[in-house]
């Protein structure tokens, strides 16, 4: 290797340094490589220098792990060399968004009646790109939900997300034709996990039971999202909250329907008046640098936090269902571990 | 009474960007009209009308407050019509092959004329951007480029296979593209797009003495790819490391989709930017995606500029908020009076 150059990460691979080890989060190709933090002091304090300015700020000492850690980098893509860093700038990780409110989750079993009209025009009148409307009930039939849709038929909401239960002969193809936006289709209590394409909306299914918001909350590395939108999203502030309002089963607001704080039921006060109440706002930006453990991991701007499960029920704690140890590189549950 | 400020022409199919602008002059609260193409085709009834204040744009499945009156409008911009294809498949239908065509070509420079009335009555100083300059003729484009000292791949158009046999022995390889902005055929509805290709020997052996006139050029060996969106002066640019992977070392836009290219923000350096705002000029355009080369000689080579290309492919890796930059320019003609 050419000593004058500089061996330079592409700038959507984000070096993260955790306290055991570091990740390298490759935003473009939805993947992460565990570095020694060893390396992640190379590539953070020296990015630009070229490798033999890095190595004599070694004394030379170490070249050859130098050539071996630099080899690795550009076997795997992450990185490559130049004689112009200066030309190849960081990216700006800054959040912004044109919405008053990114996503929302609508909650319904047997017992609810909520107000779909009112609903929708206001996420409609708040920008809100994605709504999930989940499904707690023993059966639903598509005209129900057909008929619950319809008042997004006519508002800017780009993607719906729906988790139902399982039923027997249910008609996905009039539920698309209806609903061109619903992009994701969960059905839970199935008789097999598998994953249909017939249509152009894949429908998951799975054995599982998802009978309330309890189920929710999970976190481990089949759920990372290793993208830029949610890298930067992490880096603002809470990862799964941030710009997010729902409507829970018996109509409360709320940030996601799992949190405790309720901000008033969506027959009294409006969604727009919602948005504005701090107590509820105050969650969007909590970000992992603030939460306990959560600060020292290495995998903290890829998963998904949570604030409404979390170790003894506090606001800066670790979400409490996730079992890694990023003081010991462990996972207390076996299965969460991608590398076994 | 609502008040249109901007106006945006696009189409109604695969404009992400459009819509993502849109969304961003929505949350400065500044009231816009979006014309799709398609809105102009035998199922709207439309009327287009002239009075003392020039012309007035009218859609009769709208109220009366929804006419687009020019005075109002302070910024448009011109991204895209589409939705033509209607003429060839509503008229012309008759059992004569060459009276379909005579019919339809008629019919097509009728719509481009009341395409040309609509968007020049809607002119304005703040305009990303304007119908009369969205096709590009790369042959025009490199010899500006060339005037003005940028580098370019050594360029022929010919008809003659013994020139392009000459031609092509100078250099280890060539390419060949379309000369004009191409968007694809259709063949039984199979869309086949054209990137650039290669053109090997064999293919110059295979060609007849004369052939219709063809672009070739050069193939620049490469040490990565530039796309930069241009608005106003300023570059927005990329680096695409195309080169590393064999599908895509020709045409970028050959996608590898399991492994994607490098595509991370780059900044071209002052004295080629500077040649290139003096291109974007002297072709009108104060808005569009400039492709270039950074040959493996170091050089930085123009290849073309695409006042319509796609910009969400440079604006999300490099989250530049393009659609933010774009919304401001058009909702700042808000201010102008």
């Amino acid at each position: 290797m050419d000593d004058s150059k500089s061996v330079l990460l592409f700038s959507n691979c984000i070096p993260v340094k955790g306290a055991s080890r570091s990740a390298i989060c490759d935003l473009q190709r939805n993947s992460f490589q565990l570095i020694p933090n060893t390396l992640y002091d190379i590539l953070h304090d020296y990015r630009g220098k070229n490798t033999k300015e890095i190595k004599s700020l070694y004394d030379n000492e170490y070249d050859n792990e130098i050539d071996e850690y630099f080899k690795f980098l550009i076997d795997n893509e992450l990185a490559f060399t130049t004689l112009e860093p200066e030309l190849f700038p960081s990216i700006d990780f800054s959040w912004k968004s044109p919405y008053k409110i990114e996503n929302s989750i609508i909650d319904i079993d047997e017992n609810s009646c909520h107000p779909f009209e009112k609903i929708f025009k206001e996420l409609n009148d708040l920008g809100c790109k994605s709504v999930q409307l989940r499904y707690f009930t023993i059966n639903i039939t598509v005209d129900d939900l057909i008929e619950d849709l319809r008042p997004s038929l006519d508002s800017r909401i780009k993607h719906i997300d729906i988790i139902m239960p399982y039923s027997k002969g249910f008609d996905y193809n009039k539920l698309f034709e209806a609903h061109e936006r619903i992009n994701f289709l969960t059905v839970y209590s199935a008789p097999e996990n598998k994953t249909i394409q017939k249509f152009d909306t894949p429908i998951f299914y799975t054995v599982e039971k998802i009978s309330s918001s309890q189920h929710c909350g999970i976190v481990y590395p089949a759920n990372f999202s290793i993208n830029i939108d949610h890298f930067k999203e992490a880096l603002h502030g809470n990862s799964c909250l941030l710009g997010k309002i729902s409507v829970d089963i018996d109509g409360f607001i709320r940030n996601c329907p799992s949190t405790p704080y309720k901000s008033g039921h969506i027959n009294e006060i409006s969604l727009l008046d919602a948005v504005v109440d701090e107590s509820l706002r105050e969650f969007w930006l909590i970000n992992k640098d603030q939460i306990a453990v959560c600060q020292d991991c290495e995998f903290r701007y890829i998963c998904t936090d949570c604030r409404a499960f979390t170790i003894d029920n506090e606001k800066y704690a670790k979400p409490s269902k996730c079992s890694y140890d990023p003081y010991n590189a462990e996972w207390s549950n076996p299965s969460d571990n991608p590398f076994n | 009474m609502s008040m249109y400020m901007v106006l945006i022409f696009s189409c109604s199919e695969g404009e992400y960007s459009t819509n993502i602008v849109i969304d961003w002059i929505w949350s400065k609260n500044t009231p816009f009209k979006r014309l799709n193409g398609s809105d102009f085709d035998n199922s709207h009834s439309y009327q287009i009308s002239m009075n003392g204040e020039g012309l007035i744009l009218k859609f009769e499945d709208e109220d009366e407050d929804s006419e687009v009156n020019p005075n109002e409008i302070k910024s448009t911009w011109y991204r895209r019509w589409g939705g033509i294809d209607f003429i060839d498949k509503a008229y012309g239908l008759t059992n004569d092959i060459h009276l379909n065509h005579q019919i339809r070509s008629t019919l097509y420079k009728d719509f481009f004329a009341i395409k040309e009335a609509i968007t020049d009555s809607y002119a304005c100083d703040r305009s990303l951007n304007k119908e009369s300059n969205t096709s590009p003729n790369k042959l025009n484009q490199l010899r500006i480029a060339s005037n003005l000292n940028l580098n370019i791949p050594s360029t022929i158009v010919t008809s003659s296979r013994k020139h392009l046999l000459q031609f092509s022995e100078k250099f280890d390889s060539i390419i060949t593209k379309s000369i004009q902005d191409f968007a694809g055929l259709s063949v039984n509805s199979i869309p086949f797009a054209l990137y650039t290709s290669t053109f090997s020997i064999e293919d110059i052996k295979s060609m007849p003495t004369e052939f219709f006139p063809s672009f070739f050029q050069e193939k620049i060996e490469k040490e990565f790819e530039i796309r930069s969106f241009y608005l106003e002066g300023k570059f927005y640019s990329m680096a695409i490391f195309s080169q590393s992977d064999q599908k895509t070392t020709t045409d970028f836009r050959n996608y590898n989709f399991d492994k994607p290219n490098r595509n991370i923000p780059f900044k071209i350096p002052a004295g080629i930017e500077e040649k290139l705002h003096s291109l974007m000029m002297a072709l009108d355009l104060n808005c569009g995606s400039i492709d270039l080369i950074k040959a493996s000689d170091g050089r930085y080579v123009f290849l073309e500029v695409n006042p319509i290309g796609q910009f969400g492919m440079v604006s999300n890796p490099c989250n530049y908020y393009l659609e933010e930059i774009v919304a401001e320019y058009l909702v700042a003609g808000n201010n102008i009076n």
